[in-house]
């Protein structure tokens, strides 16, 4: 019987790597057919991204937010919630953070960790709503947060360009606001690294946004597994009716969990902000939120599995863009594969559990 | 007068769009798939338009082209949330990333660019100084809500999106019916992108039309007439914005928020209740009765 | 020559043999009801007769023609028809297009299958799709409710009926698709008392029209009032047909239930304390506004258990609830220790001492994928000494836990880390025992407590609620098991209809009485 468990365990987590597989498989045909040799693809691919110490260290500062929006999605995904409005969450979170960081005047040591918890709050704010929605009116999660996504997009852009415009007259710098305060910006670690013998350039983002990032993953791993909190997010996830039976309050542990996860989504944008730009701007990367929900799923929303996944993400852009450069596959072939990985990965789920009922109903006759 | 007119035809033309959409969304729906890739869709339909356009040297074959297309992606999302069951936002979600990469990848290969076509000479005939299609928009709500509400068709479409397994128990398809209703919805999209920007494929160029097409149907509460009533709604007052801007107190980015801020509001509940066909989301197992 | 005849009809089941050789038959012009408690294998005839599974064995003869039903569709075009116990009505559709859903525009179906040509034959078909006919549907419809005497506004939405009409709208359906055989499934379960007396008018009807009816029903006044002949099954088999002159309640209650293998359970009289719980006069109406708990009053002392009997469906379900949840009360009052806890909710309920053994243990006793360990725990996480003060789980204290759970209760299992649906289904139900005997409630509301379990497992289950009376709980018993209520409970209140009819003592009970009363028997007092 344990055998069987634990092959029934092996098979539900393959998924991830039989997509990822398949995945490469689709990547290398698609190579073929654009008439490049699958060889000098692999060696672009991994000239980009681990071609020298600088370009692997890219990997890991590309996967810095992608590691954030894959846990924020994981948390909310575990109290059987569904947040896909971690964009939004993180246009906010991000504008909120920095007005902290560039109004506030603190030394170093508190202003930052205030503007990290300032974006977690804005975060939180944005998710408040549909979270409320949800429980108090039974309105469907997925929608409301859709919508907020693109409220949140539109209201950050009047906010950027009307009260909070850093823009001087005849300007032409895209619109942005007033620089954030330097005791707030992000420090790099490459030096820390490359004490440790890791031998990247200074170009590289290994900032602070690694620390609050590797902070925020062990919180997540430590209340989700070890404390009575994530106990009761698991249970209200796997099943709701057992969990409200025995007392827990579903109701107040999904509020809980999707303002923690709007809270985390409120992270995803600090490196860009607070390390790469120094002021807020609504041109700030997108979609990161979705590739959360892609993570999360790969990484099947344990936080240790979204490393993986967000480490996987980054490297299929930087193959991406290596691809881009050393071959003749444009660097777009990256969204297709990875649209194509998701659901490879989602219909290989089904297909095992299928599998692992047949074989359950099989032995119990 | 004049500026009444041009009013008025560019609001039709900037409505079109998120209404053909949204009738493709109520289609879906109704029949109980949530979908969520009309974004992507949309982004597919736009780059098979003009390249449809340029390889036919023809409008109405780059338009053909884009309702295949449409169908095509649309067959995509069908297959994986009917017959694998898979959650049907998770399926949307990848398809509006595979999208994206699909017209970008495409363009690439086919235009020598990633991120814009050459231009299309090929434009719509105009009537009124308006694409024809987007006039078309009144017979096709039309034909829409005969479809859903006056055939048999409908009648059976609409039973799998309220209960499936009563649909089953009288013998109706109820895959047939959701595969129907999906590719339905990718053919609509198709129209979308015939109104939208026909001259020339840009990355980016949808700009989240496919889920102001979703506000719109909620807004329109599953209802075809209602959907296109709302889609517009939210065109006219971006038009408005577009053309009076100066002119007005209100930023515009509060006018563009309209359409997710009114979803929100009558799915709240707030001015009477919107209700979502009931088996709206949950994958079915034939034979389940 | 009959109707139907279902001929050595055979259906295994992983494990069970739910249908061994069951020879039916119907007659036209008749009522034949079927009869058995829940599991006897019933639904799963009819499931057959309807072509929703396929027997391992056995035919299926319609007016003496062997036939084979591969689905729904099948059996509808064989003229059988269903008229399920959860309505398979689509709720914001007309009562018209209801009835005509998936045969819509019939006279266009039979002028395709006339034509002859190739070319016409498809444009009909069509036209069949294209085309939405109301006009003739509303006046067949209408002739056959004339006909039928059965009357509901066709143009009412389904959400906007009472239930007793739904139902109405379920018949139709099937008899628009020309069904000769009609199966009710427990059709009178939704329904009030005169809901109910219309539809038997409504059976005679259909008997005059020279239907036939297989009424599925396991109340037996009713079957009694309304069956020409009644079928027993019991276990998978049939246990008698007989014409309805030869049946008795009791006789039939008997051949229903059969000889039980009496358990033989250890039960010392009770020695009762202290009021635990007290119902007074409580009420209760479900989400469709019907009042399925009516004037309930009752009290358990420390130290007794008070078994509740009952035909499934009167109200015991909901009472359970009304007990654990913040529920609605219509009127009256739940009071644990003389105090109202309607303001509570499970969680502070589970606080103040209210043990729960639900009655599906897979969907409220226990998260399947978690392991045992967190099952033990799961209710009682959130205090010492599973957690300590900054909230945080103390593995050890739970894994020491359930290991002495384990060996207390006998749940065999390979280890504690082993997730719980890799238990049979009686460890499984150990295990929920383990969890809330061990929390040493004050009131332990045990539900179907040995449902699904093998012999073995509902010995040990006996002896832990007898233990747990012995121990001062107040200990409140819901079965379905006439003989395991009997066996275990001091005193015994009989539910039907959502009222507890009579009380019975341990020394005053005797099962043809309280199986009387389960019938809804009343004025019967001596």
């Amino acid at each position: 019987m344990t055998s069987r468990v634990s092959r029934i365990n092996i098979l539900a987590i393959a998924a991830p790597f039989i997509g990822f597989v398949a995945a490469l498989i689709i990547l290398m045909v698609i190579v073929v057919v654009v008439g490049e040799s699958p060889a000098k693809a692999i060696d672009a691919i991994l000239r980009m991204t681990t071609g020298n110490p600088s370009r692997l260290a890219t990997v890991l500062s590309q996967a810095i937010p992608l590691f954030l929006a894959g846990i924020a999605v994981a948390i909310a995904f575990r109290a059987g919630v569904f947040n896909i409005g971690a964009e939004g969450q993180y246009f906010i979170g991000g504008f909120v953070g920095a007005l902290a960081g560039i109004y506030f005047r603190l030394p170093p040591f508190m202003h930052i960790p205030v503007v990290v918890l300032f974006s977690m709050i804005g975060g939180a704010m944005w998710a408040a709503i549909p979270a409320l929605l949800k429980v108090k009116r039974g309105v469907h999660e997925v929608i409301t947060t859709i919508m907020f996504n693109n409220i949140a997009i539109l209201f950050v852009n009047y906010l950027v360009n009307n009260p909070f415009s850093g823009m001087e007259q005849g300007e032409s710098l895209e619109p942005q606001t007033h620089p954030i305060q330097p005791t707030a910006l992000f420090g790099k670690l490459n030096g820390f690294f490359q004490w440790l013998g890791w031998d990247m350039g200074d170009h590289v983002y290994l900032d602070y946004s690694l620390i609050v990032a590797i902070i925020m993953g062990f919180i997540l791993w430590f209340v989700m597994f070890k404390t009575r909190y994530g106990f009761e997010v698991r249970s209200v996830g796997t099943a709701l009716d057992a969990s409200r039976y025995s007392g827990i309050k579903i109701g107040r542990v999904q509020v809980g969990s999707f303002l923690a996860s709007g809270a985390l989504a409120g992270l995803i944008g600090l490196q860009e902000i607070f390390a790469i730009r120094g002021f807020y701007t609504y041109e700030i990367a997108r979609g990161l939120g979705f590739d959360g929900i892609a993570i999360a799923l790969i990484g099947r929303n344990n936080p240790i599995g979204v490393i993986f996944g967000a480490l996987l993400f980054s490297f299929l852009k930087q193959a991406g863009y290596g691809l881009q450069l050393y071959t003749s596959v444009p660097n777009s072939v990256t969204d297709v594969i990875t649209g194509l990985m998701i659901i490879i990965i989602v219909v290989t789920n089904e297909l095992i559990a299928r599998y692992i009922k047949r074989v359950r109903q099989r032995e119990a006759g | 007068m004049e500026i009444f007119f041009e009013f008025l035809v560019r609001g039709i033309q900037i409505s079109a769009p998120i209404a053909f959409a949204s009738i493709g969304g109520v289609f879906s729906e109704r029949s109980g798939i949530i979908n969520i890739a009309l974004e992507g869709i949309m982004i597919v339909t736009t780059f098979a338009i003009v390249w449809g356009a340029l390889v036919f040297q023809s409008y109405f074959m780059g338009v053909l082209i884009a309702i295949i297309a449409g169908m095509l992606v649309a067959l995509i999302h069908a297959v994986v949330t009917v017959t694998y069951r898979v959650n049907q936002i998770v399926s949307g979600v990848a398809i509006n990333i595979l999208a994206v990469g699909i017209a970008r990848f495409s363009s690439q290969r086919i235009f020598g660019q990633e991120t814009q076509s050459p231009s299309n000479p090929f434009g719509a005939p105009e009537l009124f100084g308006a694409n024809v299609v987007a006039l078309a928009l009144i017979p096709i709500a039309i034909l829409a809500w005969y479809v859903l509400f006056k055939t048999a068709f409908g009648l059976r479409l609409r039973s799998v999106g309220e209960n499936p397994k009563a649909a089953d128990t009288v013998g109706i398809d109820v895959y047939l019916m959701r595969y129907s209703g999906v590719i339905i919805s990718g053919a609509l999209v198709g129209l979308s992108a015939a109104t939208l920007y026909p001259a020339q494929w840009v990355s980016g160029m949808t700009g989240g039309r496919g889920y102001i097409a979703l506000a719109a149907m909620i807004f329109g509460r599953w209802h075809p007439i209602g959907a296109v009533l709302g889609a517009l709604l939210f065109g006219y007052a971006d038009t408005f914005r577009i053309m009076f801007e100066a002119r007005i107190a209100i930023p515009g980015q509060f006018v563009q928020m309209l359409p997710y801020a009114l979803a929100v509001i009558v799915l709240a509940g707030v001015v009477g209740r919107a209700r979502p066909p009931a088996a709206e989301g949950f994958p079915y197992e034939k034979g389940e009765a | 020559m009959a109707l139907l005849r279902m001929d050595g009809i055979t259906k295994v089941f992983p494990g069970v043999v739910a249908n061994d050789s069951i020879s039916f038959d119907l007659q036209a012009g008749e009522v034949h009801a079927l009869v058995g408690e829940n599991g006897a294998g019933k639904t799963t005839l009819m499931k057959i007769l309807y072509g929703l599974y396929r027997p391992d064995g056995g035919d299926i003869y319609i007016r003496d023609e062997k036939v084979q039903v591969n689905n729904a569709k099948d059996a509808i075009k064989k003229g059988v028809g269903m008229v399920h116990q959860h309505f398979m009505l689509v709720r914001p559709f007309t009562v018209t297009e209801n009835i005509v859903l998936g045969d819509e525009n019939t006279e266009l179906a039979q002028e395709a299958a006339e034509e002859q040509s190739f070319f016409k034959r498809m444009l009909t078909r069509l036209r069949r799709v294209v085309s939405l006919d109301t006009k003739g549907p509303v006046s067949r419809i209408d002739g056959l409710m004339e006909q039928n005497r059965i009357h509901v506004d066709q143009a009412s939405r389904i959400e906007d009926l009472p239930v007793g009409l739904q139902q109405r709208v379920e018949i139709l359906k099937v008899l628009y698709r020309g069904a000769e055989i009609l199966v009710f499934d427990e059709p009178t379960a939704v329904l009030t008392p005169q809901e109910a007396k219309e539809l038997f008018n409504t059976f005679q009807e259909l008997k005059r029209q020279g239907k036939g009816i297989i009424f599925i029903s396991h109340k037996l006044d009713e079957v009694l009032e309304v069956a020409d002949r009644i079928t027993v099954i019991r276990g998978g088999k049939i246990v008698e047909t007989m014409p309805r002159g030869d049946a008795g309640k009791q006789k039939l209650a008997e051949l229903m239930v059969g000889k039980p293998v009496l358990l033989k359970v250890d039960n010392p009289p009770p020695e009762p304390g202290e009021v635990v719980l007290e119902l007074d006069n409580v009420s209760y109406k479900n989400a469709d506004g019907i009042e399925v708990l009516r004037n309930i009053s009752f009290e358990i002392r420390e130290g007794e258990i008070y078994g509740i009997a009952g035909v499934e469906g009167n109200g015991q379900n909901e009472l359970s609830r009304v007990i654990m949840e913040r529920a609605m009360v219509e009127r009256g009052a739940v009071r644990l220790y003389g105090k109202d806890i309607e303001s509570l909710d499970i969680r502070e309920r589970r606080d103040e001492g209210i043990g729960f053994i639900p009655d599906d243990r897979s969907r409220f006793g226990l998260i399947l994928p978690f392991s045992l360990t967190e099952n033990m725990v799961l209710g009682r996480h959130h205090k010492a000494p599973f957690v300590n003060r900054y909230q945080v789980l103390r593995k050890n204290a739970q894994r020491d836990f359930a290991r002495q759970a384990i060996a207390d209760y006998d749940i065999r299992t390979p280890s504690e880390a082993v997730p719980a649906h890799a238990l049979s289904g009686g460890n499984q139900q150990k295990l929920i025992i383990a969890r809330e005997f061990s929390s040493e409630p004050k009131l332990l509301v045990a539900s179907q407590p040995t449902r699904g379990v093998d012999v073995g497992a509902m010995e040990f289950i006996y002896k832990q609620l007898v233990s747990a009376k012995q121990s001062r709980t107040a200990v409140l018993l819901i079965s379905a098991d006439l003989d395991e209520v009997m066996s275990l409970s001091d005193r015994i209140g009989v539910i039907y209809n959502g009222s507890i009819i009579k009380t019975f003592d341990r020394e005053t009970a005797n099962k043809e009485m309280v199986g009387f009363y389960m019938m809804g028997e009343k004025g019967q007092e001596e």
